[in-house]
């Protein structure tokens, strides 16, 4: 009874968001687990198929291309963000003057909803009217092939979300001032360099939220770039820029092939799962030695 | 050796040290003491260069260091909370400082085990401060801090996170690692016994000023004023407003305590404050008496008893006043009782009322 009230007092405050949760991802991604292993196309009733969409997946060329495709976006994105929130974290988590509008203008693309985002970066990025294009003709660089050449396009959108790295300052920031200023200090004393300090303190020091960050960077990767390739570069050119999830919706949504689509989704949360599980192996290697 | 000379520090424009005039030499220890708010960390803090000076000057061996960062001053601090690296281990702790200033990993080492020795660390070498006591966390950021052979120590109320029972051993260690060094060392500490146990020379900061510098046995005895004999001794000094009168007689409100001192205090006529120890007040039939000469008596009532183990705490009500008296813990005594109490004024301390300061002269001047 005891144990059951102890658990209780723990979850009742989490239990509004988790019951969100639940009703709104949870049940839905439930539902779309039998959809899998079917042919169910929105008009004739479903039809049990077993393993056959997943056979599908298996020898489609294109699934195997927009895996690859998600996959090097994130490869690139994840380190390189990270990366970049850990420098704007360490430029910023001093107070001073006007560190309060960096850190608020460091968040914002983070808070800005995903469509008016990719829309901005839509015109940007024009190679007719866009800034972009300006900037680049002032320096004598002819617009051209950013969004018309594959690789190009693709490393476009991992750019993109370079951007979306607000919650990571915020966490890295906090991150930072646990650590005691009394180390510092003692750093300073001891006549440590500042590469010393970053190397043998800060570093260590955030270390497991680092790469639980990235853990997390890496499975959202997936979902934040859904809507900038739906927008922008609509998966193309030549599928260049056909990431998973957009493919996942190009078969629902628009093939309305639903059952196909579940299986795509299926597939692609293994891959999230597989990709946090070696991820979390690194960490507690590395926070054992760490910490 | 470490000298201060004139030091003026102010922390967001408001003063926290004034006028801080100290040496300290090689291998002498020195302990500032003072109530929490009085600049005894930011006195250390500006000795590393972690805090901006105002003015005046900061010397070690004769070099001014003010103007140059932490890491080029050669002075080793010991903070508070120890600071060691959590993610570093014993051994990696104590290189830090060697390392980061471009010694081989090897020689380093070979240095950290060889002083890791000396306060029993070498068992603890591979462990990381969360596996250690607290103890022996205080040990190893004792060893760190010597281990680079610093013209100056600087320790940061080194023993007030251990509990009680460590604090008295802790305190032999710090002497003992100490010993070999030729560091002048300065110490800060709200804990007076601490202070008293671990100094060649006490000093009591208040509000950002030294107000005394002598040998412990000598601040104790005869403080340089109000403050300083508040400060020092646990229950603090009992403190009488008398006057003298014309005749030499020494009174208190309505009673007489003395006809006649010898030396006078103080120039005939003039209010006076007496501060007396608890253990210049004795209770009838202590063998802890005061064999002096320049006897009074006072009549009081007990009215609280603290027995503590090795003595007993008495606490007594005469004239309106509470007074602290220090007795042997066979001593049988009575709450309630009424008792003639013996006051050893030969021993007394005495102050003007308005400035605070001590009275000269002083029962015996001259080096302690």
């Amino acid at each position: 009874m005891n144990r059951l009230r102890a658990f209780l007092h723990h979850w009742h405050w989490t239990l509004p968001g988790l019951l969100l949760l639940a009703l709104l991802l949870g049940l839905p991604a439930l539902m779309a687990l039998p959809l899998a292993f079917s042919d169910f196309d929105g008009l004739h009733p479903p039809r049990a198929v077993g393993l056959g969409n997943l056979a599908k997946a298996w020898n489609d060329p294109l699934f195997w291309t927009a895996l690859g495709n998600s996959l090097t976006v994130a490869a690139w994105s994840v380190p390189l963000r990270l990366l970049l929130a850990l420098g704007l974290a360490l430029l910023l988590h001093r107070p001073r003057r006007g560190v309060g509008l960096l850190r608020a203008a460091a968040l914002a693309p983070s808070l800005t909803p995903d469509i008016a985002w990719a829309l901005l970066w839509l015109w940007i990025l024009n190679p007719l009217y866009g800034p972009f294009a300006w900037l680049l003709g002032a320096f004598g660089i002819a617009p051209d092939i950013w969004l018309t050449d594959a690789v190009a396009a693709r490393r476009v959108l991992a750019l993109i979300g370079l951007w979306l790295l607000g919650e990571l300052v915020v966490v890295l920031i906090a991150a930072r001032k646990e650590i005691p200023a009394e180390l510092y200090d003692l750093s300073a004393v001891e006549g440590a360099s500042a590469f010393t300090v970053f190397r043998r303190l800060t570093l260590p020091m955030l270390l497991p939220v680092l790469l639980l960050l990235a853990c997390r960077d890496a499975a959202l990767s997936f979902q934040t770039s859904f809507t900038p390739a739906l927008i922008i570069t609509k998966g193309g050119p030549q599928f260049g820029t056909l990431l998973l999830p957009l493919y996942v919706y190009q078969n629902g949504f628009e093939y309305l092939r639903f059952g196909y689509a579940a299986a795509l989704a299926l597939a692609m949360f293994a891959v999230t799962l597989l990709m946090i599980a070696v991820q979390l192996f690194w960490l507690r290697r590395w926070t054992r030695l760490g910490g | 050796m470490l000298e201060l000379h004139d030091l003026g520090v102010a922390l967001d424009g408001r003063p926290v040290l004034r006028g801080l005039t100290l040496s300290v030499a090689a291998g002498e220890r020195v302990v500032i003491a003072g109530p929490s708010g009085s600049g005894k960390s930011t006195l250390l803090r500006a000795i590393a260069g972690l805090s901006p000076v105002q003015s005046g000057e900061i010397r070690l061996d004769g070099r001014p260091v003010q103007a140059l960062p932490p890491g080029q001053r050669d002075v080793a601090m010991m903070f508070q909370s120890y600071a060691l690296f959590p993610h570093l281990s014993v051994l990696e702790n104590l290189c830090f400082g060697l390392r980061a200033r471009g010694m081989a990993r090897r020689d380093a080492e070979d240095r950290a085990r060889a002083a890791a020795h000396t306060l029993d660390l070498t068992p603890l070498l591979a462990r990381r401060p969360r596996e250690l006591s607290g103890g022996e966390r205080q040990r190893v950021a004792l060893t760190r801090a010597l281990l680079r052979e610093p013209k100056a120590l600087l320790l940061d109320e080194p023993l007030s996170s251990l509990d009680t029972q460590l604090r008295v051993r802790a305190r032999a260690e710090i002497l003992k690692a100490h010993a070999g060094s030729r560091a002048a060392m300065l110490l800060v500490t709200h804990d007076q016994s601490e202070a008293m146990a671990l100094a060649d020379r006490l000093g009591v900061l208040h509000e950002g000023r030294l107000l005394q510098l002598a040998p412990p046995r000598t601040v104790y005895a005869e403080p340089a004023n109000l403050f300083v004999a508040r400060f020092l001794g646990q229950p603090a000094m009992n403190t009488l407003e008398v006057q003298l009168a014309l005749d030499g007689g020494l009174w208190w409100g309505d009673q007489q305590l003395s006809r006649r001192l010898s030396p006078a205090p103080a120039a005939a006529g003039r209010r006076l404050v007496l501060g007396l120890r608890p253990e210049h007040l004795s209770l009838p039939g202590s063998r802890w008496a005061q064999d002096d000469p320049q006897q009074a008596t006072l009549q009081a009532t007990v009215e609280q008893v603290e027995p503590l183990g090795e003595q007993q705490i008495v606490w007594l009500q005469a004239g309106g006043q509470r007074l602290a008296a220090r007795a042997e813990p066979e001593l049988r005594v009575g709450r309630g009782v009424s008792l003639p109490l013996r006051l050893a004024l030969g021993r007394a301390s005495w102050f003007d009322p308005d400035s605070g300061e001590a009275l000269s002269p002083v029962r015996h001047a001259g080096p302690a």
